[in-house]
């Protein structure tokens, strides 16, 4: 039993870090003062300053806590969310706000982060409707139409690196274990080379390499217009009188040859799925879409730039990751702030980072 | 701009056998704000005092001038006990050599909170800057532009100069009985030397309490502390 024991403290106790460190008040305050503006919008008030002096760094969770009940709040991981995407207000033709609404509803309702591409619904004054692109199902802000328009391109391209890109933190090519290539012979011809004369299309460089991965995700994108509608007859077939990768009705051709091409089902991650909503769970269940939601509330809220958020440290995002799925399963954006930003390497990155700032 | 300087007319009577000669005049107080690691250092003094406003504003306007191609300079590293923490290794890395502007929403809502709300027309002059201020519409073509630069930092104080002179302001935070209160509001932490230096130069600078409180208001609200996270 003695040895059990002795296991289970061994594995509880952090990689590296501590669990519970240390600060003098005039550091919380600095670090607090520094998160405000992106949580609270205001400067720290007395009682925040009070609890500061009084309870030092047991204070971070605390204030963080209350902060995170602002409407402020709420709003700023609304804009975490449309400034990773690039989409807000609205056109005569597209309500641009949708994914903003949609970020709004979970956070105030602590649903689980995962919903933003998830959801089976979209949000409009505060309650639950149809999404706006005519799909016969949804994916959180995957399938609206803002996401669409902003992200429309030839081959489905823009949308399938922007998800990737934003929800995962990933960019082509991906690491073959995790996105398995599809076959040379299923692609078409122009895929199917690793290099080409780069003439009305890509860079002529790892042709291959890159697009057996693109074009998985691309074709989850096959029936969606340019203008974020959901054509169901949609072929994927090359319009012939279209630039290439523009297939008809306003829809983007597909990687694919054959019959392969008109279908949505395609491969996440080594997971057949039949469409972008199947596709869209097998990427918020895996610790990839976690990690990066870490990242992006680090860029968000500490303001970390993205060069540098590609850079934060691996065994970091898996230890706070897995301080988060110790209390949720399905984490909500309060838990993975809460964790993220209590953790002491974070804390001392934002200590170390301000004094030695030269300007 | 990393070293800044503000320039305010106020009115002066001429008990101190200045240039103007009998009566009123104008002078031009002159404040400086070097700005590190978001934190602000005031200098400053009076650069002219003389009866003509074009007058005073113009050398005034001179000095700043020169005093704006100083070169560039660089602050000391500061020492890392002073936030009393070991000296660590970063695991990541904020943005170096960069000010990192607040949002304009968080611009907004600093002063919503410091003045208990804004007035209607406050509120809406602030609103029809916003784009300028760093707010964002993509479905425009608008992205976020946090940057800050001379002309925006005009704009920012044409906003301030009538909430700072306000009565509401003035009854709020008079000057000097609730100057520290003010300071301590809008940092968001208690008075530091800096403060302090600031508050001495505005009131050795000014005659009035009003003027005093109008400046300081201005000060802190457009200092790089107040405006960057």
């Amino acid at each position: 039993m003695k040895w059990i024991l002795a296991l289970l403290i061994f594995m509880s106790t952090p990689v590296f870090g501590q669990t519970q460190k240390h600060y003098p008040s005039s550091a919380v305050s600095y670090y607090l003062r520094h998160l405000a503006a992106q949580f609270v919008g205001r400067p720290l008030n007395k009682s925040e300053i009070n609890l500061v002096e009084t309870k030092r760094e047991t204070a971070i969770a605390e204030v963080i806590e209350n902060w995170m009940k602002n409407d402020f709040f709420v709003k700023s991981s609304r804009r975490m969310l449309e400034t990773q995407l690039t989409t807000s207000g609205a056109t005569s033709t597209v309500d641009f706000g949708l994914p903003g609404n949609l970020m709004e509803y979970i956070v105030t309702n602590k649903l689980p982060l995962s919903e933003i591409v998830t959801a089976n619904y979209c949000v409009k004054n505060g309650q639950k409707t149809e999404c706006d692109s005519g799909a016969p199902y949804a994916a959180g802000v995957l399938t609206t139409k803002a996401f669409l328009v902003s992200n429309d391109g030839r081959f489905n391209l823009s949308r399938a690196g922007k998800m990737l890109k934003q929800f995962t933190c990933q960019e082509y090519p991906l690491e073959v274990k995790l996105q398995i290539p599809i076959l040379r012979e299923r692609m078409i011809p122009m895929f199917q080379v690793d290099e080409s004369d780069a003439g009305d299309f890509g860079n002529g460089v790892a042709c291959y390499r890159c697009h057996s991965q693109f074009g998985a995700h691309a074709q989850l994108f096959v029936k969606f217009s340019g203008e974020g509608r959901y054509i169901a007859s949609a072929t994927g077939e090359q319009d012939p009188n279209q630039e290439m990768g523009k297939s008809f009705s306003g829809t983007y051709t597909s990687h694919l040859e054959g019959s392969e091409k008109s279908s949505e089902a395609s491969q996440m991650f080594g997971d057949e799925v039949a469409n972008l909503a199947e596709a869209a769970k097998v990427m918020a269940s895996n610790p990839l879409f976690l990690s990066c939601s870490i990242r992006n509330v680090l860029k968000h809220f500490l303001r970390v730039s993205y060069i540098d958020s590609k850079n934060i440290n691996e065994p970091l995002l898996t230890e706070i990751s897995q301080k988060i799925l110790n209390i949720e399963k399905e984490p909500t954006l309060n838990t993975i702030l809460l964790q993220t930003l209590t953790h002491p390497l974070v804390i001392d990155s934002v200590l170390v980072s301000g004094v030695k700032n030269e300007i | 701009p990393l070293e800044r300087h503000l320039l305010f007319l106020s009115m002066c009577s001429d008990e101190n056998g200045g240039s103007c000669g009998r009566g009123n005049c104008l002078k031009a107080v002159h404040l400086s704000e070097r700005s590190f690691a978001g934190r602000s250092q005031w200098r400053g003094g009076i650069l002219i005092r003389h009866r003509s406003f074009v007058q005073a504003s113009f050398f005034g306007s001179i000095v700043l001038l020169l005093l704006g191609c100083q070169p560039f300079k660089t602050v000391d590293e500061r020492d890392s006990s002073s936030l009393g923490i070991p000296d660590v290794p970063a695991t990541f890395v904020l943005q170096k050599n960069s000010l990192r502007v607040v949002s304009f929403e968080a611009k907004r809502e600093k002063l919503n909170y410091i003045f208990s709300g804004l007035s209607t027309s406050d509120a809406s002059a602030i609103e029809s800057k916003k784009i300028e201020l760093g707010a964002y519409d993509f479905s425009k073509g608008i992205s976020p532009d946090l940057s800050w630069n001379k002309e925006k930092a005009e704009i920012w104080l044409g906003l301030l100069s009538p909430i700072c002179q306000s009565g509401k302001f003035q009854s709020m935070y008079p000057f000097p009985s609730k100057a520290d209160a003010f300071i301590e509001k809008a940092y968001g932490r208690s008075l530091n030397s800096d403060d302090i230096e600031l508050k001495s130069i505005i009131t050795s600078s000014l005659s009035n309490n009003t003027d005093r409180g109008t400046v300081l208001c201005l000060s802190v609200l457009a200092s790089t502390e107040f405006l960057t996270q």
